[in-house]
């Protein structure tokens, strides 16, 4: 196996994609020796790619988005809807927080960047239910669903004012030219809230996406990678934008 | 919500101080240590003495010792040869020591102040009983480092893409002997002088295992009685938060030092300001001249210990930071 091959064995297919957008750029790609970090520079000055980040992210925001509370407290201030979720600690603080809550109250795997909301819990007799019958994995979160949205939307911003919308599920659809203005500033708005970030992607409820949305939403999730709209659902014109949005960001970062 | 100072971290107080000197208005982000910066039609959101001007993946680097240790390897930097062990397999561990050779140290991958450090380890006994020790105090997940122990005496380096350059000399905590207080007393009174009124960086020297079995090392213990001037070492580590000494040497460092921390710096896009841990045996001398190595590298570095050491000129390190956040 080459260095390069070596490289991409180990990266997700974003990852790889945009590496070789780098490679084409003319900047070199190595592995720091014994680990599976991926350098991307020349003549002695390097970026670093580590599993899904890139140096995109600044580290201030990189530590406050593996901290749902924190997320939630920082778009709060900038009054912008956020689903509060917290994470399973044990049943009995599980079952206390979920009844502060309205039920239905949602179920998902901690995997923090992508949940899939995997049970919907009525009551919380069904939730002890579910618990004495161990149904309930100690990797869960929780989150209000007290709405039943009917549009999930994936959004892709960056700075400089590309904006990318896809909705569905098992047929995913750009809808970014269909979405009404709003959406679109509540995502500049979104990315606002993390000064020195240069592009985001999250997941938003709505139920109508080509309608004035007003506060009548949902941010769901934050995303560190734009993976969702590189997904092989995601129609081609779609990957290549936002590849290439993301390859220049780099870029822009590395010649700064 | 109300910004309380005395609330924060000591090094984030010392940064936000310094950005109200500036004239920056500040925001508290509710109950969270997340602080909006606002100045001259911009923000800034710190977050624990972080802030946006670092990417997270050099911040990765510059804080797992391994990476670290494998980019200053790629660099051409010195850095003390050092394996990393995912699981605590004593016998892997023994045997990679053998190989190194002894003297080693043992530590966890990304911990702080010199949390958990077992800086000189003789013997395959020894690093047993570190190791032991090591994983009665930690997660069961924890990572371990083990080096080639780097003799020489150590300096903290701190420079920034603005210019800004300063280092203390760091020296493993100690006391000396009246010829009537034990160890523990003199630790005692010394960490009362240090605290009444705390006027510089020094923390109390705390008693723990590690200090205890470095005394044994020694033929000693708490309650030995050291002579009128005799000189007692209690630890190895001189990390500060450890009871360490520090003292303000920037103006002895020779150009060659300063030279090897900007060049760290720049090899480092990511980064706009990093903390270097070098030992050598003399920083005046030029670096050609004698034996060194960086052993650690520090995305947030303490800034207290530039601003009031114990002994030498304060270094305004958080208005530095200033400078990059504002620039």
């Amino acid at each position: 196996m080459n260095k390069i091959e070596q490289i991409f064995s180990s990266t997700t297919e974003y990852q790889k994609s945009l590496l070789k957008k780098l490679l084409e750029h003319g900047l070199e790609l190595d592995l720091l020796h014994e680990t599976d970090v991926v350098t991307a520079g020349k003549d002695g000055k390097f970026l670093f790619f580590i599993d899904e980040y890139t140096p995109l992210m600044p580290h201030n925001i990189g530590l406050i988005l593996t901290n749902r509370d924190l997320i939630y407290y920082l778009l709060n201030h900038f009054g912008i809807n956020f689903a509060h979720c917290f994470a399973y600690k044990n049943s009995e603080a599980l079952t206390a927080e979920a009844d502060s809550f309205f039920y239905p109250v949602a179920l998902g795997w901690e995997d923090f960047y992508y949940p899939l909301w995997h049970k919907v819990i009525e009551s919380s007799e069904e939730l002890r239910r579910s618990m004495t019958q161990g149904e309930i994995p100690a990797s869960s979160i929780i989150v209000n669903r007290n709405s039943s949205w009917r549009n999930k939307l994936a959004i892709f911003i960056d700075g400089r004012g590309f904006c990318n919308v896809l909705s569905g599920h098992d047929e995913v659809l750009d809808v970014t030219m269909k979405t009404h203005e709003s959406i679109h500033k509540l995502a500049s708005d979104v990315l606002r809230c993390f000064p020195g970030l240069t592009q985001i992607s999250f997941i938003l409820n709505v139920n109508d996406f080509s309608v004035d949305i007003g506060k009548n939403y949902e941010v769901e999730t934050l995303c560190v990678t734009p993976g969702f709209h590189y997904s092989s659902l995601a129609i081609g014109e779609v990957k290549e934008n936002v590849l290439n949005i993301t390859a220049n960001n780099i870029l822009r970062l590395y010649s700064s | 919500m109300e910004l309380n100072i005395d609330s924060l971290d000591y090094n984030y107080g010392l940064l936000i101080k310094a950005l109200l000197r500036r004239g920056v208005d500040l925001k508290c982000i509710g109950d969270t240590p997340m602080i909006l910066a606002d100045f001259s039609g911009q923000n800034e959101l710190l977050f624990d003495s972080t802030f946006s001007k670092t990417d997270y993946t050099s911040a990765w680097i510059a804080s797992d010792k391994f990476y670290s240790k494998k980019f200053l390897e790629f660099a051409g930097i010195p850095t003390p040869v050092g394996g990393v062990f995912r699981e605590i397999d004593v016998k892997k561990i023994c045997e990679y020591a053998a190989k190194v050779g002894y003297p080693v140290v043992l530590k966890p991958l990304t911990s702080s102040h010199g949390f958990l450090v077992f800086p000189h380890i003789d013997s395959s006994y020894e690093l047993e009983k570190a190791i032991n020790f090591f994983r009665k105090s930690c997660q069961k997940d924890e990572v371990v480092l083990v080096e080639k122990y780097f003799s020489g005496q150590e300096y903290r380096l701190f420079v920034t893409r603005k210019g800004f350059f300063a280092v203390v000399n760091r020296i493993p905590a100690n006391v000396t002997g009246d010829g009537l207080l034990s160890i523990k007393e003199l630790i005692e009174r010394e960490n009362f002088r240090r605290m009444n009124p705390r006027a510089n960086c020094l923390c109390t020297i705390k008693i723990d295992d590690v200090l205890s079995s470095y005394l044994e090392k020694q033929s000693k213990s708490l309650n030995f009685v050291p002579k009128k001037d005799e000189n007692v070492q209690l630890r190895l580590s001189s990390n500060v938060a450890m009871g360490g000494n520090c003292f303000d040497v920037t103006d002895l460092a020779h150009d060659s030092v300063k030279q090897l921390a900007f060049d760290i710096l720049y090899k480092l896009p990511g980064l706009k300001y990093v903390g270097v841990d070098l030992l050598c045996e003399d920083i005046s001398k030029s670096l050609d001249s004698q034996k060194y190595s960086v052993c650690e590298l520090n995305c947030v570095p303490g800034l207290s210990l530039h601003t009031v050491p114990e002994r030498g000129f304060s270094r305004d390190s958080p208005g530095a930071l200033v400078d990059i956040i504002l620039d």
